[in-house]
């Protein structure tokens, strides 16, 4: 048991480590239990609670689990530019009017699921709480439906279409967390699925640019900004 | 009216159940997680146990009983017990909306 207990931070056990050994010797745990241990140690890291564990230093002030969302959102926005750049600067056919976008379509949407992730994780860190079921989903979705976007005919419209709807969810999600009012939170939406939809091949993809550039700003912002305290809100 | 544990994510349900059962009365974890499991059917395992005691003790909703012998007894803090009062009211909202559309749904 006192392996299990190694895995929780030193000032966790030093403030539950007794009560919960109570707690097991009172019922021994199952491996369902044990599984619920290792996650609850997993999470007592990631998220912890307790003011001695997270102790305020130049190095602890922003660790690198507060940047990671920052990085995935520059990362997606630098993609994203990427992408649209390919489109934008590839040769103009003379048949039909459309450029030959061969990687830059798989390269935006590669880019999404980093921006719903950051997005989703933003979100979580603003309001100060654990990933939900309904954050893990989500990131699985749009992990998940970038894969089958690769795959080819059907699952290239499939995946696509499932991205775009995950994107205008974690958009919504995140904008109403945030306090943004209806009318924001609707010309988001609307903006990001034409934005995503309009699919272009010719010089109208450079249109697409300041979502990309959106991306990295709210990277560098949430990179750089200090992690808000976060807060209960018993109203 | 939204409900004032949501931001606990997968934390909000164990919280509701164990400020519900503090509601009744200090607890030490043991009991706590029996109570749960006899009186709400969820098996909450040891560590969402107390991952669950954390963010309620953090936030204040909860506090130990100060004592020298372990284990020591959780209760319920004035703040708990109003986050409690707004979280029952809040079910209860939307249990009359639900009620209300299944009633409008069997009228149509």
């Amino acid at each position: 048991m006192s392996a299990i207990l190694r895995l929780y931070p030193r000032a966790w056990r030093e403030r539950y480590g007794d009560e919960l050994l109570a707690l097991l010797e009172d019922r021994p745990p199952s491996p369902l239990d044990l599984i619920d241990l290792t996650r609850g140690a997993f999470d007592a890291r990631l998220h912890p609670q307790l003011p001695e564990t997270q102790p305020v230093t130049p190095e602890r002030k922003n660790p690198m689990s507060d940047r990671l969302p920052g990085l995935a959102a520059i990362g997606g926005g630098l993609l994203f530019l990427v992408g649209v750049a390919m489109i934008g600067l590839a040769p103009l056919p003379s048949f039909d009017g459309y450029r030959e976008t061969g990687l830059a379509m798989p390269v935006i949407f590669l880019s999404l699921p980093l921006i719903d992730v950051a997005l989703i994780a933003a979100a979580v860190r603003r309001r100060g709480g654990a990933w939900g079921r309904g954050d893990t989903w989500l990131a699985i979705i749009a992990v998940g439906s970038t894969a089958v976007s690769m795959t080819g005919w059907p699952g290239l419209m499939i995946g696509f279409l499932t991205l775009i709807a995950v994107t205008a969810t974690v958009v919504v999600r995140y904008l109403r967390n945030a306090g943004a009012p209806p009318w924001v939170v609707a010309g988001a939406v609307v903006a990001t699925v034409l934005a995503i939809a309009a699919n272009t091949e010719d010089d109208r993809a450079w249109l697409l640019a300041p979502i990309g550039l959106l991306a990295v700003v709210f990277g560098l912002i949430s990179t750089l900004r200090p992690r808000p305290s976060p807060s209960v809100d018993p109203a | 009216m939204s409900s004032p544990l949501e931001s606990l994510g997968r934390f909000a349900r164990p919280a509701q159940q164990i400020l519900t059962i503090l509601g009744q009365g200090p607890r030490i974890p043991a009991a706590l997680r029996g109570e749960v499991r006899a009186r709400c059917g969820d098996d909450i395992g040891p560590g969402t146990l107390f991952g669950t005691l954390a963010r309620l003790e953090r936030r204040g909703l909860v506090e130990v009983i100060p004592s020298p012998a372990a284990p020591r007894a959780y209760r319920i803090t004035g703040l708990g017990a109003d986050t409690l009062e707004a979280e029952l009211a809040s079910m209860t909202s939307r249990g009359r909306r639900v009620q209300g559309f299944l009633t409008r749904s069997a009228v149509t």
